[in-house]
Formats: structure tokens, C-alpha cells, sequence
């Protein structure tokens, strides 16, 4: 449920739930040191801009070769926004990767889906 | 809301499942308010302008071909600047918005625990046996 899978000796059991709950919240505060140190990286079509952005898809660095000055404006900013989209996807997979690995048999993704499914299901 | 007398369980229910829902239309609305939020920000001197959603995404970004004489990295500077700027200003928005309605969702009583079932064990075997 949310995410995970039940170990096969907590089925029945009511106190499991609550149990991985704090665990989960344990886990998730020793991943926070390394979800900061992420950084997604990606390129423009041209690759003459480059931007790294961190785990919550903030950005940290725009950088442009010589070349990329020959672009006009407006294909520059376009570059710029496509470079920061590969970035982002860069830095939602590794925070994915690490979020599976520190939290054996948690999957974020499927977390987020079941979340979304039962908000939409109550209201 | 109290806890309720035994007459009163199931209105009591009726009416927790009722303020539950409106927490949960609370949250969604907030949600969709989040993906609304569009927050702007720009150089000092007007030259590059980006905008952001609640959510963090920039969505635009418009740069003047005049920006471009300052050289490639202190532009790349500048825009960066911009961009951080405008999510800085959305993530202050879609805050407040997430806030309000956590101060929403924190009204809701706290949910009934294993004294209020002793209490109804205590009472159903009461009236059985007077």
C-alpha cells in the first residue's frame, strides 16, 4: 500500500502499517543528505547550453559556449527551457533510483499514483 | 466535535465522514490552485524575464537580443538568476497555498481511539446486566 509491498509476515498484522510508517519517516530522513546532493544535468538541442538543476528541479547553473551567442535570442531562451526539461527528467530519475534503494520496497512512483488515486476517490 | 453519546454514533460518523470529504475537496482545490499559480520574474535591467509554475516548472522564457552583447557567461549568470528567482516566488505561493490548507485539514477532531470503544463495551454491558 502507498508504495509498498507488505512483508509476508505482516499480513494480519494490525500494528504493521504503523510500524513501516515510522520506519518509512526514519529512512526518508537518512536519504535527505543524499536527495540534496543531486543534480540533474541536461543540454539544449544545439548542446551549446547546458543546465544542472537539484533534486526538486531547481535551477543552479545555466552555462553557454561561444557558440551558443550565435543563436538568436528566442532560440536561445527555447534552448534554455529544453535543456532545463532534460535536467529535470535527469534529477526525477536519480532521485528515484536512490529513493528505491535507500527504502527497500518502496516505489515512489507507485506511492504518489495510490495517493493521487485515493484523493480522487474520497471527495 | 465532541464525542457523541451511544444515541448519537452514527450522526457522529455522518457527520466526521462529512468534514473528512470537505478536507479532501480542500486539498484538491488547493492542488489545482497550485497548478495555477504563475509567478514572473525579471533582470534588473528588464533584459530577461522567465515565468514559473506552482509546481516549479518554468514555462517561459524570453530573452532580449540586447542581453546577448554582456558576453556568454554573464548572461548565463543573469539567466540563471532569473529562473531561480521565478521558482523561489512560485514555491513561496504554492506554499501558502499547501499551508492553508493543512490549517484546514488540522480542524478536523481527533479520530475516535480504544477508549471510546471500552466505554461502549463498558456501557452495552451495563445495560445488560442493570
Amino acid at each position: 500500500m502507498y508504495g509498498f509491498d507488505p512483508a509476508p509476515g505482516d499480513v494480519g498484522d494490525p500494528d504493521a502499517p504503523a510500524r513501516q510508517g515510522e520506519q518509512l519517516v526514519a529512512q526518508l530522513e537518512a536519504a535527505q543528505d543524499d536527495l540534496a546532493k543531486i543534480v540533474g544535468t541536461g543540454k539544449g538541442p544545439s548542446k551549446h547550453v547546458a543546465v544542472s538543476v537539484d533534486h526538486e528541479g531547481r535551477v543552479l547553473d545555466v552555462t553557454f559556449d561561444a557558440r551558443a551567442m550565435r543563436l538568436t535570442s528566442r532560440d536561445l531562451a527555447d534552448e534554455v527551457l529544453a535543456a532545463i526539461g532534460e535536467a529535470v527528467t535527469d534529477a526525477e530519475r536519480q532521485t528515484i533510483e536512490m529513493l528505491r534503494e535507500a527504502i527497500p520496497g518502496y516505489d515512489p512512483v507507485a506511492a504518489r499514483a495510490e495517493l493521487e488515486r485515493a484523493l480522487a476517490g474520497w471527495a | 466535535m465532541r464525542p457523541p453519546a451511544p444515541e448519537d454514533d452514527a450522526e457522529f460518523l455522518a457527520r466526521y465522514v462529512e468534514r473528512s470529504q470537505e478536507i479532501i475537496r480542500g486539498i484538491r482545490a488547493a492542488q489545482v490552485a497550485i497548478g495555477q499559480v504563475e509567478s514572473r520574474a525579471e533582470s534588473r535591467d528588464g533584459l530577461v524575464e522567465a515565468a514559473a509554475d506552482g509546481h516549479g516548472r518554468l514555462t517561459r522564457l524570453r530573452i532580449d537580443p540586447r542581453a546577448l552583447r554582456q558576453g556568454e557567461r554573464a548572461l548565463g549568470g543573469q539567466v540563471a538568476a532569473v529562473l531561480r528567482a521565478a521558482q523561489e516566488e512560485a514555491a513561496r505561493q504554492a506554499q501558502e497555498i499547501a499551508d492553508e490548507a493543512s490549517e484546514r485539514a488540522g480542524a478536523l477532531p481527533e479520530p475516535l481511539d480504544e477508549t471510546f470503544v471500552r466505554d461502549r463495551v463498558e456501557q452495552a454491558a451495563h445495560d445488560l446486566l442493570s
